[in-house]
Order: structure tokens, then sequence, then C-alpha cells
């Protein structure tokens, strides 16, 4: 299991330069001047070259991609580097980047957490229904919603739901924060209708080719009831797929929160992310996306561990030390 | 001899494509008490559907049964209702399937598929449930402590001794055994074969031996049946088939078989090819291949005639002093 | 596909007699249309979604001559935000007309109709480039990564888990955010999105299938690398590349809008759904037709290439012949 894990984290190495790499080499050849920035308009030619001096912007790209990663010194511009932490100082506000994300991350991750946990709640169930009972009138009318959920832009959705339940009906707060649960319930109801959907098609296709399967005949074969059918036998196996697709939805969510927290004014990543790349903070943008590359990654790699854990024949692939002795087993 | 299992003009019929397809056509056939009856016939013929309609497995909207009458050990198996089916499945019935690979849940350990078995119709605890798919496991030769393994980490013949294992859990008393040793080599298929035969003598159970080899029905049955396109077109005890087979299909499948025993002799070629299931031929459905056929064949479906306790399906036996 | 089936004795004859093979596949695409279509044609929400999209397609086509571009780009203040139905005078082509607002008018007093119509173009434009784009590049890649495997392949498998470890939209508003706001970048933020997928289906299409028997038997017999792959291959990759494809045209649209709404890719005044929506956002209390219009034209469109996707896999799926 340990060797399979090291395995699977080592191969990250890669994706994670892979994806530090292309972020900030679209940052490179984003039409901006921070030195200009930080100067203001009327700076003296001298001053500016000095100042992109100062903050390592004279330097080829390579050398700048690298102290990205390993550290840039410099007593008021330098940083760690991104392997050791430290992300430098934003141009805007100069606070810490890696506290800012760490300070909004979570907020995030309450966001998604909740859209994910209500998606599973209604798609999972409607799924299974849906596949008990497949061309009926119920799953055509399940089906709809769900292509509608699917469809649906999730600005439009968000302002939707502004309109109706802040503005006009005034249940909930048009704004959203994190302390305020009352404040939530719109943005997690927006950003999970997606998830929801693909959860809910998923569930159900999954469910019906499994039903399709010589085992389920076997265990109808050996009287099992059909709840015990559909519930024991079909479902475990269908799930497997259903925990893929959830997972990759969370890390989906995580980083696509961006339009949804824009829209209720949530102080999350994605609001952090937007407003970076408004304002071409380049240290900003770099490293809230390169943290959303590797929570999404990380969360892949949890979805793989945890199919393992229901999937036996993944199973027993990682928790096999030595290889079993094939004992050559003939009948008595 | 006590009759278990009667089937009466039973038809099957599969909707796929907006075609129907006609898979069982009025067939009739009696199964007796501790009788092993095999069931020959080539690919198609519909062996696994009948096997299923016994069960009332098939399901809606694959296909339907569209008529005759099912009745084991004297009960209407097409008018009981759920609850009393599955009481029945299992318990009174159970079905050993043609793929052992497929058959068996690959998130379920093997001891729970045999003991879910177990506790669902014996009324006995979940630890005596476990005994018993245990012993069941050691029985058929696989160790006990094996039982918590997953079907993947067994061999295919392996999986074929749980699937028997797990038939034979609720003893029962009607045993559908649906090709139960082609997925195997020939060394494991005389073990598994040894194993049944052992089982079903000690258990008394009634068995339908489907196969496409005759010399495991020479070996292992009791009486044979010879299935073609949805119909028993002979039947009679093995001594009587083997003997002097009448029908012109059956005659053909046991050509020249050079020897009985020879377990690996396979069911031979007939020139041609089974009709298409949606567009059977009138008359006798054999007729369109049968080298003996004439007018009457191609015209009207032959009835079945009893020459001394011999079934046969064919116009040639008329005739000869055999009454339909 | 049944394709597969005729190619098997298809791959001996063809030495000798192409022709006759040519005609033979011809007539067999002929009848596979035809029995797809009448597979399509069962799922009714999928036949109205075509009609709704041949419907969207002929107002992008005529959008000139059904509002002319200059007319819905104008400002008109006097008749900001009219209700659906309004009408007021516009001085266009100096001079006063009398203009009714069907859909109302937006909060620059443009013609909210109007408008949608030519953002019809803009999406459908987006929805079809985008796919284009990101099939030929991934389907290339994919082709040859699934083909030849070997160090090529492990490359671009890497190259895909590296876009594919980047949130979707998170990727697309980077590199709108990086080569500047332009509807030629969007396209590229869009394409560069569906890329992955594109590569991981043809790929995974093609080991399936580059060890089936028959396309064994074609390599025997001496069958070219590209010929095998035109043959005998491209038919059995066309059904999921299809399916994914229609998807893909409804979820750029989507993307679009998203984009354009936070102020990356298309810009006011071009009329476009996304920003339309994005301009609407402080009047929607006042004018709710700036937010139910746009948005469900979105919804409708978007909708309609998922009812015909869902429709066209369910008609490609053999297993569901009935
Ligand atoms: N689920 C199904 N849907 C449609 N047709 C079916 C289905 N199952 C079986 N058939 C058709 O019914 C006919 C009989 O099939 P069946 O499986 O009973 O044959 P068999 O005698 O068991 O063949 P084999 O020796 O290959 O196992 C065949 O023509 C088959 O194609
Ligand atoms: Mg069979």
């Amino acid at each position: 299991m340990s060797r399979y894990l090291m395995r699977r984290i080592l191969m990250l190495v890669p994706v994670l330069f892979g994806v530090t790499f292309i972020v900030f080499a679209l940052m490179y050849i984003t039409p901006s001047d921070p030195a200009q920035m930080m100067l203001g308009p009327n700076a003296s030619p001298a001053a500016y070259k000095q100042m992109r001096a100062d903050m390592g912007l004279d330097k080829p790209f390579i050398v700048q991609y690298l102290q990205f990663l390993f550290g840039y010194k410099h007593p008021e511009f330098g940083y760690k580097g991104l392997l050791f932490g430290d992300l430098g100082r934003s141009y805007i506000s100069n606070r810490n980047v890696f506290e800012l994300i760490l300070s909004s991350f979570p907020n995030t991750l309450v966001l998604a957490a909740g859209a994910l946990f209500f998606a599973l709640l209604l798609g999972v169930p409607i799924g299974i229904f849906s596949a008990t009972r497949p061309y009926s009138a119920l799953d055509m009318i399940f089906t709809v919603f769900a292509l509608l959920g699917a469809s649906m832009p999730v600005f439009w959705a968000a302002m939707v739901l502004i309109y109706t339940f802040a503005n006009n009906l005034r249940i909930f707060p048009a704004m959203s924060n994190p302390g305020d649960v009352i404040s939530l319930v719109l943005p997690i109801v927006t950003l999970s209708m997606y998830s929801m959907a693909i959860i809910m098609r998923m569930t159900r296709s999954s469910m019906l080719e499994v039903m399709e399967q010589d085992y389920i005949r076997t265990a109808r074969v050996k009287g099992m009831d059909e709840k015990v059918v559909i519930f024991k036998h079909a479902l475990k196996n269908a799930l497997i797929p259903v925990v893929t697709v959830a997972g990759l939805q969370f890390g989906q969510l995580l980083g696509g929160a961006v339009l949804t927290e824009k829209i209720f004014s949530y102080p999350g990543l994605g609001t952090i992310m937007v407003d970076a790349i408004y304002q071409k903070d380049t240290p900003q943008i770099l490293g809230s996306v390169c943290f959303v590359a590797l929570t999404f990654t990380f969360m892949n790699l949890l979805v793989d561990i945890l199919y393992g854990f229901i999937d036996p024949r993944i199973k027993t692939t990682y928790t096999k030390k030595k290889a079993r002795p094939v004992a050559k087993r003939s009948a008595a | 001899m006590e009759t278990i299992l009667a089937l009466r003009d039973l038809e099957v019929q599969y909707y796929s494509n907006r075609k129907t397809i006609r898979a069982v056509n009025g067939l009739s056939l009696d199964m007796h008490k501790g009788k092993v009856l095999g069931l020959v016939g080539e690919t198609g013929a519909g062996k696994t559907t009948l096997a299923l309609s016994i069960l009332n497995m098939i399901r809606a909207p694959q296909g339907k049964i569209t008529a005759g009458n099912i009745r084991f050990a004297g009960n209407d198996v097409l008018t009981m209702n759920k609850h009393e089916l599955r009481n029945m499945r299992g318990k009174d019935v159970a079905m050993i399937f043609q793929d052992p690979m497929t058959a068996l849940n690959p998130v379920l350990t093997v001891g729970d598929q045999i003991a879910e078995t177990v506790l669902r119709h014996e009324g006995v605890s979940k630890e005596a449930a476990w005994k018993t798919a245990e012993t069941m496991l050691e029985t058929v030769g696989i160790p006990a402590d094996r039982a918590r393994e997953y079907p993947h980490q067994f061999s295919g013949g392996m999986k074929q001794r749980v699937v028997i294992a797990l038939a034979l859990a609720c003893n029962p008393k009607l045993l559908l055994a649906d090709e139960p040793t082609t997925a195997l080599d020939v060394t494991i298929q005389a073990q598994v074969l040894d194993l049944m035969r052992k089982l079903i003598k000690e258990q008394g159970t009634s068995v339908l031996f489907i196969t496409h080899s005759l010399g495991l029905v020479a070996e292992n049955c009791d009486e044979v049946a010879t299935m073609y396109a949805g119909e028993i077109v002979e039947f009679g005890s093995v001594k009587q088939l083997f003997g002097n087979p009448l029908h012109p299909y059956t005659k053909g499948l046991f050509g020249s078989l050079p020897d009985l025993s020879a377990v690996s002799e396979r069911l031979k070629p007939i020139p041609g090819l089974m009709p298409d299931p949606t567009n059977l031929p009138s008359g006798c459905f054999f007729s369109p291949r049968c080298p003996f056929a004439t007018e009457i064949c191609h015209n009207t479906h032959p009835v079945d005639i009893d020459v001394e306790g011999h079934m046969v399906k064919c116009h040639l036996y008329t005739k000869k002093g055999g009454k339909a | 596909m049944s394709n597969t089936a005729i190619n098997i004795p298809g791959g001996t004859i063809a030495q000798t007699a192409r022709e006759s093979n040519l005609r033979r596949f011809l007539r067999r695409t002929g009848r596979n249309l035809g029995q797809f279509w009448r597979q399509l044609s069962r799922n009714k929400l999928a036949v109205v979604s075509l009609g709704l999209v041949i419907v969207f397609a002929l107002v992008a086509i005529f959008a000139d001559f059904l509002y002319e571009y200059d007319f819905v780009t104008s400002n008109s203040l006097e008749n900001a935000l009219l209700k659906p139905g309004e009408s007021g005078i516009v001085y266009y082509h100096e001079e006063d007309i009398e203009h009714t607002f069907i859909l109302g008018s937006d909060n620059y007093g443009r013609d909210i109709l109007g408008r949608l119509v030519h953002g019809a173009r803009v999406s459908m434009i987006i929805g079809f480039a985008t796919v284009a784009i990101a099939l030929m590049v991934g389907g290339v890649l994919g082709a040859f990564a699934g083909y030849r495997g070997g160090l090529f392949d492990t490359i671009i498998m890497r190259a895909t888990d590296i876009l594919l470890s980047i949130p979707t939209i998170l990727l697309a508003i980077a590199i709108v955010a990086a080569l500047g706001n332009s509807f030629f970048n969007l396209l590229v933020a869009i394409s560069t999105s569906m890329i992955p997928g594109y590569i991981r289906i043809v790929r995974a299409s093609i080991i399936s299938v580059k060890d089936q028997e028959f396309v064994e038997a074609a390599r025997c017999i001496g069958a070219k690398d590209f010929r095998i792959v035109v043959r005998h291959i491209f038919p059995n990759i066309f059904s999921p590349i299809i399916v994914q494809s229609t998807l893909n045209v409804g979820s750029a649209i989507n993307w679009a809008a998203s984009l354009s709404f936070l102020g990356l890719g298309i810009l006011p005044p071009k009329p476009e759904w996304g920003n339309m929506l994005s301009e609407a956002r402080e009047f929607i209390q006042y004018a709710p037709h700036l937010l139910f219009a746009p948005g469900i034209t979105i919804l409708l469109t978007v909708l309609a290439y998922n009812l015909i996707g869902d429709g066209l896999r369910d008609a490609l799926d053999p297993k569901l012949k009935r």
C-alpha cells in the first residue's frame, strides 16, 4: 500500500512541475508591467530599470522560473520560492501570497464540500431510482432536470437565485460569507447543480450497466430480495465510477467556484484569483492557480486511494506484500 | 418414477431491435426425481433460456414466457408470486451458470456470497451461515480460509467450484447445470464432474445437465433430450438415444461417434445453420437441413411420437405405428 | 459498430477489387446512416433539440438580415430599459425611426432581441470553431500516441495529465488573461481546455481497437498504417467522438459566456450572451427581462446540444438497440 502510494506521489512531481511551468509561462507572456505598476506612471527610466532589476524581471524566462521555484534573494522583493512554501508578496496589497491563500482556502473548501455533499445527497438516490425504472415518466423528468442542471450557466443560475430568493422573496442574503450558514445556502445550491446532474447521470448509467451483469442474475437466481440485489449487489459495484466522478467534481468545485464566489462576493480563493487576474497581480495569480492545481491533483490521488478501498480488485493489489504462494489446490 | 418438473408447451420470446426472437417453441419435458437429464443441442438452441424459464427468470423487457406452464414439485411456477418465487430460487431450484468468470460478484467475498444465500433460505444465524459457506467451500476443495477472498483472487477452475458450492449450499431439489464445465480444461473438468456427481448422489438432487459434450452425457446422465430451435426433438434414456437415435438431427449429432467414453468428444457439426429464431421455417424446423425431408416436413410441423418410451418429433416415424 | 465485421473480408479483397469495396463501403455507410437516423428520430427530445439548433443556426447565419449590426451596438439612451414589447423612437442612419423592442432594451437602449440574434452568431462560431480546433489537435495527438505508443505516448499523456490538473474554467481564465481579450484568444483558451479530453478518447479507442483481430489481419496482409487508421480504426472511434463533440459545442458556448461574463473574452458593446448578462447585473431588479432573455437563450442552446449528445449516444450505442 505504502509503496503504491509512494509511486503515486512521485508521479505527481512531474505533473506539478508541468503545472507551475504552464502557469508561469502564461503569466510571463501576459502583457503587464509590474515594475511600472509599482512605480506609478511618472517614474524616471533609471528608476524603472532599477525596479525591474530589483524585482528580477530583467532576467531571462528560465531564470525567472527557477527563481519562482527556488527563491530570489533581495532585501525587499525576495522570497524563498515555491518549493519552500513562499510565493512572494502581492504587487497590489503587499501581503504574503501564501498566507492570503491559506486564509481564503478554507472558505472555498466549505463551499465546495457543501456543494458536493448536497450533490451526492440528491444525485445518488435519484440516480438509483431512475435506474430501477429506466425510461419511465419519472426517469424522463429526472433526466431532463439533470440536463437542465448541467446546461445552466453557473453565473446565470446564481443571478436567478439571487433575483428570486434574495431580492424578491428575501429569504436568503445576496452576499454570503463563511460565518453565516444561511448565507451559504444559495452559493452551495448554485455550485452543486452541475455536479448533481453529473452524479445523477453517472449513478443511473453505472447502475443500469451493473444491473445487466451476470452476477446480478446470479443474485436473483439465489432468491435474494430485490432490495438486497439493488443495494448490496448492484450498488456496491455501481458506486465505483460514481466515487471517481464525485472526486473529480470536488476538484473542479474547488477551482471552479470562481464564478459563484465572485457573484456572491464570497471571500474565497476564487474571488482572490479573479481579482488578481483583473489587477494583473502576477505573484497572486501564480500562487493561487498553482495551489488550486495542487489540491486538485491531490484530490485525484485521494480518489484513487478511496477507489482502492471500495474496489477489492484494486485493494488486493495494494496490500499484496509478497505474492501469495500459489499452492496447487486440487479437488480432494 | 416421480416427476419433479413438468414443462408443457412452453414458449419463450425475446425482443430486441423490434424483432421477436422465438427462443423456445412449445416445449414439453418431464424431469424425474433423482435423475440426471442431459440436454444437448447446438449453440442458440435455447438451452440457457429453458433453464432460466424454469426459475421464471426471463425478465421484461428483454423477454417473456408467452405460453405454457411449468410445474415444479406440483406447484405452478408461472403463477407464483414474487415471494414464493424467491423462496424457490436458490433453495429448491439452483442454477450453475455457463460462465463462472462473470457469475460471481466482484466486490463481495466468495464466503459472503454463499453465506447470504444460506442466510436467506435456511433461517440460521449469521455465524452458522458462514460456517456452512466454509464447509461448502471445503467440500468443493477450496480451503475454508479463502472464504474471505474476492472472486478475482481465484482461478477460473476455482471460481467454477465456488459457483457449484453456491448452487449446492441449500441442498436444492433440482439443479440446473448450464455447461458447468465448459470453461475448464479437461483435467479440472473431470475433477469438477466427479465432485458434482458425488454431491448429487449424496443429496439426491435431480439435475438438468446442459452440455455440448456427448461424452459427458454418456458418462453422467440417465436420460437425454435433444434440443433444436427451441424444441425437444428427441427424448429417451441414455441407452435408447445412444443405441438407437431416431431423429435425423440426433443422428447427425451422434454421427460417427468413435468412442462414447471419450470425454472431449463434442457434438458433430451438421451441414447448414440453425434457423433464424426471428423467422422460423414453416413445417419442421429441421427440414431445411434434413437429408430425409419430404413434402410434409416442409409444410406441417411434426408432433411428438412415442416409440416405446422413446419420444421423437419427426414425420419419419408417423407411419411406423407410433401414435401422436 | 457493424463496420468492424464487414471489414474482415474487405481487407483481403481490397487489393483486387477496390472499387467494389468502396461502393460497398458507401452503401453500408448509407444504410448505417439511415438506421442511425431511425434510432435518433425515436428520441423526441433529441429531434426537438435538433430543430432548435437548426433554427438558431439559421438565425446566426442570417443575423444581418434580421438586425443590422450597427443598430444593435449603438446606444440610444432615451430608450434605455424598455420593457418587452414597448416601442420607442430611435435615431438611426440620421433619421428618427419608430422601433418596437420585442424583448425590451438594455441600459444603453439597445435592442435585446437584436443583440441576442447577433450573439447567436458569436456563440455558434465559438462553439463550432473551438470543437474543430480541439478535435483536430487532440485527435491527431491522441491517435499518434495511441497508435505508436512508446515515448511519444508517455510525453503526450503526461502533458494531458498536466492540463487536466488545472480546473477547466481556471485554465481558460488564465489563458485569456495571459493572451489578452480577443475573439481569437477566447477560441484558443476554450479549445485548449478541450484538447485533453479528445486526446484521451481517441487514444483509448485506438488502443482498444488496434490489437483486435481485424486490424491485425489487415496488418498481416500488408495494409499501410495510414490506411489502417482510416479504414479500420476511424469507423470505431467515430461514435464516441461525435457524442463528445456535440456535448462540447454546448460546453464551449457555456464557457464563452462565462468568460465574457467575467470580462474576459468578448467585451461590450459587441453583443455576446455572457456580457449581456454581465451588463445586466445592476438592473435586473428593475428590468428582469435583462436577466431572463439572455439566460434562457444560453440555457436552451446548451440544453439542446446536451440532449442531442445524449440522443446520439443512445442511438450509436449498439447495446441499446431495441
Ligand atoms: N437476453 C436476450 N435477448 C435477446 N435474445 C436472446 C437473449 N438471450 C438469448 N437470446 C437468443 O435466444 C436464443 C437462444 O439462446 P440461448 O442462450 O438460450 O441458447 P443456448 O442454447 O444456451 O446457446 P449456448 O449453447 O451458446 O449457450 C438465441 O438465438 C439467442 O440469440
Ligand atoms: Mg447457453
